[in-house]
C-alpha cells in the first residue's frame, strides 16, 4: 500500500514538473501580418493635396 | 382742392408713372413666366443669355453643362513626376502572445520586393476604344535619396530601439527592421508599428516624407497562474530531480508492467 502511494506521488510530482518545464520553455507564438504595397503607395507626396487658403467653418 | 388734381402738369405726371409702371411690368414678363417641366422646353425657348442667369439652378446647370468644353488632358506629360517602378510587399512578424518578466522576444518589419507585383498599364478611353499607352516614368531611385523609416510605438513595454530606425532604400532591395520587446508585467499591451519613406532630391536636397503603413500590433503578456518564468523554470527542474528520486526504486516495477501490457 505504502509502495503504491509513494509511486503515485512520484508520478503526480513529475507530471506537474513536466507541465511546467513545458510552459517555461515553450516558443511564443507568432502572428504574421503580409501587405502588399503598390508603386503609387510609395510615390513624391504631390503639392497639390495640400490646402492653405482656410475658410470658416459657419 | 379737385381743380389741382387734375391740372394738367398732374395728369401728364400720373401718365409718366403709369408708362413706367408698364414698362416695368414688360420687362419682368420673362422672369415671372412659368417654370419649364423639362430640357426639351428649354432647348426651344428663345430666351437671352441674360434671362438663362435667372431661372432654378438645376435646369442652368442641364442647359449649360453640354456648351462647356471638356478640358483636354495631356496623354504624354513630358514633366511626369518620378515613380519608384516597382511593387514591394510588407511583412510585419510578431509574437501575438508572450511570457512576462525576464523573458524578451523579437518584432520584425520587412520591406521586401514582390516578384508577382507588376506596373499596371494606363489606359486611356476614347470613345469605345480603350488604347494602352506605355509612359515611361523617371526612376525615382535616380533622381532621390530614398530612405525607409520604422518605428514601434508600445507603452508599457521595453522597446529597443525605441527611436526611428532608418535604412537605405535601393531598386530590388529589401530591408528589415528589428525590436527587442520585453513586458514586464502581464496584461495586453498594444502597439503601432510605422513604416515611413523619405525622399530627398540630390539634385535640389529637397526632402519630403509620406507614411506607407500603420499597423496595430496587441501582445499578451501572461505568468503561469502568478509564478514568474523563472520561478516556473526552476520549479520545474527541481520537481523533476524531485520526483525521479522519489519513483527511481520503482522503475524495474514500471518496466515490468509496461512489458507484462505488450505482451497481452
Amino acid at each position: 500500500m505504502k509502495k503504491r502511494l509513494r509511486l503515485f506521488v512520484a508520478v503526480i510530482i513529475l507530471a506537474a514538473s513536466i507541465s511546467l518545464l513545458v510552459w517555461g520553455y515553450m516558443p511564443n507564438p507568432h502572428e504574421t501580418r503580409i501587405q502588399p504595397i503598390a508603386p503609387a503607395e510609395m510615390q513624391l507626396p504631390t503639392p497639390s493635396s495640400l490646402h492653405f487658403d482656410l475658410m470658416p467653418v459657419a | 382742392m379737385i381743380k389741382l388734381f387734375f391740372s394738367p402738369r398732374n395728369i401728364s405726371l400720373l401718365f409718366s408713372a403709369l408708362m413706367i409702371f408698364a414698362t416695368i411690368l414688360a420687362c419682368g414678363g420673362g422672369a415671372s413666366a412659368p417654370e419649364p417641366t423639362g430640357a426639351g422646353e428649354v432647348e426651344n425657348t428663345s430666351q437671352p443669355a441674360a434671362a438663362v442667369e435667372t431661372v432654378q439652378p438645376a435646369f442652368t446647370q442641364a442647359a449649360i453643362a453640354p456648351t462647356i468644353p471638356l478640358p483636354n488632358i495631356a496623354p504624354n506629360s513630358p514633366t511626369a513626376q518620378p515613380a519608384i517602378n516597382e511593387s514591394r510587399r510588407l511583412t510585419l512578424e510578431f509574437p501575438s502572445k508572450m511570457r512576462a518578466g525576464v523573458e524578451g522576444d523579437v518584432v520584425r518589419l520587412t520591406l521586401e520586393v514582390n516578384d508577382l507585383g507588376n506596373i499596371t498599364p494606363t489606359a486611356r478611353v476614347e470613345g469605345n476604344v480603350i488604347v494602352g499607352e506605355t509612359i515611361e516614368i523617371p526612376d525615382l531611385y535616380e533622381t532621390h535619396n530614398v530612405t525607409a523609416e520604422a518605428e514601434l510605438d508600445m507603452a508599457g513595454m521595453l522597446v529597443q530601439p525605441s527611436d526611428a530606425i532608418f535604412e537605405p532604400l535601393t531598386r530590388g532591395q529589401s530591408v528589415t527592421f528589428y525590436w527587442s520587446i520585453r513586458p514586464q508585467e502581464t496584461g495586453v499591451y498594444r502597439g503601432t508599428v510605422w513604416l515611413h519613406l523619405n525622399f530627398a532630391d540630390k539634385s535640389t536636397g529637397e526632402a519630403s516624407r509620406i507614411a506607407v503603413s500603420a499597423q496595430i500590433i496587441e501582445i499578451e503578456a501572461v505568468d503561469f497562474f502568478g509564478l514568474s518564468v523563472n520561478l516556473t523554470r526552476t520549479s520545474g527542474v527541481i520537481g523533476s530531480i524531485v520526483g525521479g528520486v522519489v519513483g527511481f526504486p520503482f522503475i524495474e516495477d514500471i518496466i515490468k508492467f509496461l512489458f507484462k501490457r505488450k505482451r497481452r
